[in-house]
């Protein structure tokens, strides 16, 4: 019944909780990290997750940190990466990094479910094309 | 000369022996009397009564030559060559016939002659005819006429130069003047009666002791001797009288005579010709400038005094002294002593050129050097050199370009950069090496840099004493003079610059002065600087505050948003949807919080924080703060342990108190990484002691003031969420409440801070 279990990176607590219940509504599993530390230890015990929602500012490992970890060890396996970000400068960053989406906060729950639509059953992309998802505004 | 007029009757042997004889008598001596007269300028002859010449002897020069047949037969009128009766000679000869002896001069064939005529006479008184004696006397007469007119031009001499003469017989005291000393006198020949003490009265009263003195000196040694006095004349007018006396006679120094002349112009010619030369010269000596005047040939014509004080020469070079002497007792002295000789002969060559340059000295002196040809009337004879000493004025104007020079490098935000380059500008006129040593509050001094124009530089040992405690001071040490002066903005001592001059030569109070001046303008250029960085931090800090707001208030939005779009679409039902609600309760009192913390911060910048005072339970507001922060410790990750049993009462605001309690605890929350988070509150009898532990990232030394500083936080906001506002409001609220807050932190153990507060309240 559930399509897979979505990683909720962000280090305000309600935020999590909120994109949480969404996308368990949703029909997927949650489960949420407080910085990229903690990100890293749940795709450690739970492997790979169907997407990351990712916040970049964060105290301890912050998202950029997270993505040049996860960059730095392939076999960690971990889906497609959605930044979501309230500063809206941060899309660059985004792709820079790599990510394969950005949503800009505050996001509508529209926009975080198509992009869970998206990101989530979409088997990964073949190897050496980047599709940064871009959210219509 | 006159013909005589005294007829004399002729006495018995008037006439010789003609008067006893006839004419026959001459027969026989005749030739004996002949050649007798020859000998003599005299020729005698006897006439008849018709005058006719019975005879002849001696010579009539030129007409009747010796030894020429007599002209006998002829009548005096024939010889004469006059039939006039009132010609002397007629004249004579008749009255001689009248028995009348007379005597006449008379020219007779370009002679002269003085001439006796006497009546010639037989025994019986008979008076037969005449006989006549002419003895030459032209060369007399001419001698006499060349006396006459010597002594007339002479006192016409004396009348022309104003020249008297006089002579005093001193024996007889009789004084004799000359008409052309009446004149100068202004007296008529009659109004001197021709005594010593007549004289004497006419001199002007206080020149009579010396006016005697004189003439009885000369009397004494015979001169000559000269002396002036002045003299009233009889129209009252006051004239000067130079006089030269000399004894004259015998040698028995009973006679003075005297030359005396009018000298009252001639003497206030001089007096006046005085006067301009003492003006001159004193006009010489009293200027500023050092003034040498010298010759075509280098020779000096003219120096004053103050040339000789500026170039230290020990005598005041003379007349015709050569300048080569004097440049080489000077050359020494410059620094450039080539282009000063080069000048000098490069305007020797050119006797018509201007010249106009400065001179610089070892010692500092500057002077201005001008030089012009001199000129009598067009023609150049010398070169006049003048030499202004502008050692003050150079240095006035040197100091001033240097100042704007330094304030114009000063006026940069690179501090540290700027005063080098000042220091490095500022060598030559201060000194030869320069330091600065900046003071801080850790440690001792730091050496920013040393800068010396030489090889071997001076040592800048220990900082002077004086220097430290804020006053300029020079010193000496090792054979050099320094220069030490506080570098002070606020009254905060910044550092000490210090300068040193070449060995041997000490700085001058004016080069202190101006280093007084440079170490303002470089203090308050680290002042600016440090003042631009710090409003430059303030600004990042102010920045990083609204970025981290942003960020908080995005994240309310986003919790929110997803919640009414949750509750609108209907996907949050049952449970999602209780704790929806809940959690957009829990958002709309946070962002309440958020802005009264905002409010607190702004208010507490500019005031004192207002305190309603009343019994407080420290123990209890601890307990009530943690129960409201069970979220965000669950969120966190750490544990909070609370030790606080019992009550720890005091005299305190309530909301403040527990306001420093939850910013302490969600401080220590948020950098504690997740690792557990203590508070300990104790107390005694005065004081409340409230103690926060975390084990996070800590505070590095560096930023552990800033962090009570409004909207700083000790690490980038990037990785941290709150506004950075806690701790400025704890350290606000415990200084209002008379308290103290201290931080003890190492970074990556994690950060004790430790509050005490006096239960009595705020004193």
């Amino acid at each position: 019944m559930s399509d897979g279990w979505i990683l909720i990176v962000d280090d305000d607590a309600d935020i999590r909780e909120m994109v949480a219940m969404l996308v368990e509504s949703y029909g997927f599993e949650t489960r949420e990290a407080a910085n990229g530390a903690q990100a890293l230890e749940r795709l450690r015990s739970h492997g790979r997750p169907a997407m990351i929602l990712l916040d970049l500012r964060m105290p301890g490992m912050s998202g950029p940190e997270l993505m040049t970890r996860l960059h730095a060890e392939p076999a960690l396996e971990h889906g497609p990466v959605v930044v979501l970000s309230g500063d809206r400068a941060a899309r660059e960053t985004a792709d820079e990094l790599g990510a394969d989406g950005f949503l800009a906060k505050p996001v509508t729950v529209e926009t975080l479910l198509r992009a869970v639509d998206t990101f989530a059953h979409r088997p990964p992309p073949p190897a050496g094309t980047s599709g940064a998802f871009h959210p219509a505004p | 000369m006159e013909q005589g007029t005294g007829a004399e009757p002729a006495g018995p042997d008037a006439g010789a022996s003609p008067g006893h004889h006839s004419p026959d008598l001459f027969r026989r001596p005749e030739d004996h009397l002949r050649m007798l007269f020859a000998r003599v300028p005299a020729t005698v002859w006897t006439t008849d009564r018709s005058l006719r010449l019975t005879s002849l002897a001696g010579a009539l020069s030129g007409r009747v030559p010796d030894g020429a047949p007599a002209p006998l037969g002829l009548t005096v009128g024939e010889l004469v060559g006059s039939g006039d009766p009132v010609h002397p000679a007629l004249a004579h000869h008749r009255a001689a016939l009248a028995g009348t002896s007379g005597r006449f001069r008379s020219r007779f064939a370009d002679r002269t002659y003085d001439v006796r005529v006497e009546p010639l006479q037989d025994e019986d008184g008979e008076i037969l005819g005449c006989v006549g004696l002419a003895v030459d006397a032209t060369e007399e007469v001419e001698r006499e006429e060349r006396l006459r007119r010597s002594e007339a031009r002479l006192l016409e001499s004396q009348r022309l130069a104003r020249i008297g003469s006089w002579e005093w017989d001193v024996t007889t005291n009789r004084v004799d003047w000359s008409d052309e000393l009446f004149r100068i006198y202004g007296l008529a020949p009659g109004e001197f009666d021709g005594s010593y003490e007549a004289f004497l009265r006419l001199v002007v009263e206080e020149d009579r002791p010396l006016t005697e003195s004189a003439i009885l000196t000369a009397v004494r040694t015979g001169g000559p001797l000269a002396y002036d006095h002045r003299v009233r004349r009889a129209d009252g007018a006051v004239r000067r009288l130079h006089t030269v006396a000399e004894r004259t006679g015998d040698g028995t120094g009973t006679r003075l005579a005297g030359s005396c002349w009018d000298v009252t112009e001639a003497r206030a010619a001089d007096e006046e010709r005085e006067l301009s030369l003492s003006l001159l010269r004193a006009t010489l000596d009293s200027t500023a400038d050092g003034l040498l005047v010298v010759d075509q040939r280098g020779r000096v014509t003219a120096a004053n005094r103050r040339f000789s004080e500026l170039w230290r020469v020990p005598e005041r070079p003379h007349r015709g002294d050569d300048d080569q002497g004097l440049i080489e007792a000077v050359i020494d002295q410059l620094e450039d002593p080539g282009a000063f000789h080069a000048r000098i002969q490069e305007l020797y060559a050119q006797p018509e050129a201007e010249s106009f340059d400065v001179l610089r000295f070892h010692d500092g002196r500057v002077f201005e050097r001008l030089s012009r040809p001199q000129r009598l009337g067009a023609e150049v004879v010398g070169r006049v050199w003048s030499f202004r000493d502008v050692t003050d004025r150079d240095r006035l104007l040197r100091r001033a370009v240097f100042l704007a020079d330094a304030s114009r490098l000063l006026a940069s935000l690179d501090a540290e950069q700027a005063v080098e380059a000042v220091a490095r500008l500022s060598l030559p006129l201060l000194g030869t090496a320069c330091a600065l040593d900046l003071l801080s509050d850790q440690g001792g001094p730091r050496r920013l840099f040393v800068l010396s124009q030489h090889d071997r530089p001076a040592t800048f040992t220990e900082l002077p004493r004086a220097a430290l405690a804020g006053h300029p001071v020079r010193y000496d040490d090792e054979g050099r003079s320094f220069l030490a002066v506080p570098l002070l903005a606020r009254d905060t001592l910044l550092g000490v610059l210090r300068f040193a001059s070449e060995p041997g030569r000490r700085h001058v109070p004016p080069e202190l002065e101006l280093a007084v001046e440079l170490a303002g303008r470089i203090s308050m250029t680290f002042d600016n600087a440090r003042l631009y960085v710090s409003a430059r931090d303030a600004l990042q800090a102010r920045d990083d505050f609204l970025s981290v707001a942003a960020h908080e208030l995005r994240g309310r939005a986003t919790s929110l948003q997803l919640a009414l779009d949750g509750l609108r679409t209907g996907r949050l039902a049952g449970d999602r949807r209780q704790r929806t609600l809940d959690l957009c309760h829990r958002q709309v009192r946070q962002m309440v919080a958020f802005v009264d913390e905002l409010l607190d911060a702004t208010r507490l910048r500019t005031k004192r924080i207002h305190l309603e005072l009343e019994q407080v339970d420290l123990c209890e507001a601890i307990r009530e703060v943690a129960a409201g922060l069970s979220s965000e410790v669950s969120t966190s990750g750490s544990t909070l342990s609370l030790t606080a049993g019992g009550r720890i009462v005091g005299r305190w605001d309530r909301n403040r108190i527990e306001q420093l309690v939850r910013n302490l605890l969600s401080n220590a929350l948020r950098f504690g990484l997740g690792r557990p988070v203590e508070l300990v509150a104790h107390a005694d009898a005065q004081t409340a002691t409230l103690v926060v532990v975390d084990h996070g990232i800590g505070i590095p030394k560096d930023r552990q003031e800033a962090v009570f500083r409004p909207f700083e936080r000790a690490v980038s906001s990037r990785h941290f969420g709150g506004l950075g506002l806690g701790l400025f409001i704890c350290k606000s609220i415990v200084d209002a409440l008379g308290g103290e807050l201290r931080l003890v932190s190492t970074p990556g153990t994690g950060t004790t801070i430790t509050v005490e507060l006096p239960r009595e309240g705020a004193a």
